[in-house]
């Protein structure tokens, strides 16, 4: 009986496991992978929580413009075991975390539906709160008799008075809404509230009825 | 000189058993990404009618405030009343009322008439903001009392439509 010859000198071999095994070990690779990667490497949920507390913001802010009646609520951000920073423009807000798996920071944004008057504490601005938005508007547009509020409505019968008021609401917002384009409202600190506010400017017909237009007001200031 | 096993010619069939489980593996790729497509485009589809809805509901709950050009009066007992002759309200009166960033949209008032039918309030065939839809619509309702010239009160419901702004 001849020897049979070592597994190195066999000749006879062939090369299967250059073509489909190799093949068939990839493709299973890949697919574990692909799998695995999705299921527990991925970054949805934490996007997906960054997406819900966007969500929540806009919410509360699209929800102060329902309001009938003038009001001024404290927002608090949601408590969470992570720190996470928010900004906000007049067309987004937008919620951002540290701790991605691929990218170092998760971000999340949620449109608005309405545009609101975003009065971020840093800037010089005439007026933040309602209350000196009524100051503002007695001193600039009133001529110290109307102040759009209840008290001091402005006179429908002063057309030319209602539409530089109303004009000048919509340049302010326009005004704003471009440079929160660039330089968004950033809260850093998600512990301190910001103030959502519902402003009512009367205007008063003839005979006394009162026409009112709602804003929204966003601002960091603590009501008096 | 021995061949090398590369250079060697005499060629074999490659074995029966690895094809059939590369077969599986590859089914079991095009189930995966099948199903994953399917699940992101859902998703996205179910995003989009949810953020249509949003929109829609917003405007229906903005439109019926007491500060709406659509409502005319209102008590206690039927705080949402409009009035029948609303033939003047201009797209320019909804936008000052509820501009929806984003989003344009389209208000009908119905109210039932004697036999429970419901009719559309003459005035609001064409009470639309921006253009014409040309994509996926959503549209919220809400009930509402409306008030014809003779004083009589029948209900209807106010139906706004909602599409995405063209650009």
């Amino acid at each position: 009986m001849s020897k049979s010859p070592h597994l190195l000198d066999d000749i006879r071999g062939i090369v299967a496991w250059l073509i489909s095994q190799i093949g068939l070990l990839l493709a299973a690779g890949v697919l574990i992978a692909s799998i695995a990667s999705l299921t527990f490497y991925s970054d949805w949920q934490k996007e997906a929580e960054a997406k819900a507390i966007a969500s929540e913001i806009a919410t509360a802010i699209e929800t102060m413009d329902l309001k009938s009646e003038s009001n001024i609520t404290p927002y608090v951000f949601p408590f969470k075991n992570y720190h996470y920073n928010v900004t906000i423009s007049t067309e987004y807000v937008t919620v951002m975390r540290e701790g991605g798996t691929f990218t170092d920071v998760i971000t999340a944004r949620e449109a608005l539906l309405i545009k609101p008057f975003i009065r971020p504490a840093a800037w010089d601005l005439a007026w933040n709160t309602s209350e000196e938005l009524y100051d503002f508007l007695w001193r600039t547009y009133g001529g110290r008799q109307y102040a759009g509020n209840d008290t001091h409505p402005f006179p429908l019968n002063n057309e030319n008075l209602v539409k530089q008021v109303k004009q000048y609401f919509s340049d302010e917002l326009a005004r704003t809404a471009l440079q929160l384009a660039r330089q968004p409202l950033r809260i850093e600190d998600t512990n301190e509230p910001i103030f959502l506010e519902k402003a009512l400017i009367y205007f008063k017909h003839g005979n006394g009825d009162l026409d009112t237009m709602g804003i929204v007001i966003i601002h960091q200031e603590v009501p008096s | 000189m021995k061949p090398s096993f590369i250079g060697d010619k005499r060629g074999v069939s490659e074995e029966f058993t690895s094809l059939p489980a590369l077969m599986v593996v590859m089914i079991g790729f095009a189930l995966f990404f099948a199903l994953m497509a399917t699940t992101y485009v859902t998703y996205h589809q179910k995003l989009d009618e949810k953020e249509l809805y949003e929109a829609a509901h917003h405007a229906v709950l903005k439109l019926t405030l007491p500060e709406s050009p659509l409502i005319s009066e209102g008590d206690t007992d039927t705080p949402l009343i409009v009035s029948a002759s609303i033939s003047d309200i201009s797209a320019n009166d909804l936008t000052e009322c509820c501009n929806l960033t984003g989003y344009d949209y389209r208000v009908k008032i119905y109210y039932y008439d004697e036999q429970g039918e419901k009719r559309l309030l003459p005035g609001t065939e064409n009470l639309f903001t921006g253009t014409h839809s040309s994509g996926d619509t959503v549209s919220a309702s809400r009930k509402i009392a409306v008030k014809f010239a003779d004083g009589e009160i029948r209900y209807g419901k106010i139906v706004v439509t909602v599409w995405r702004k063209e650009g």
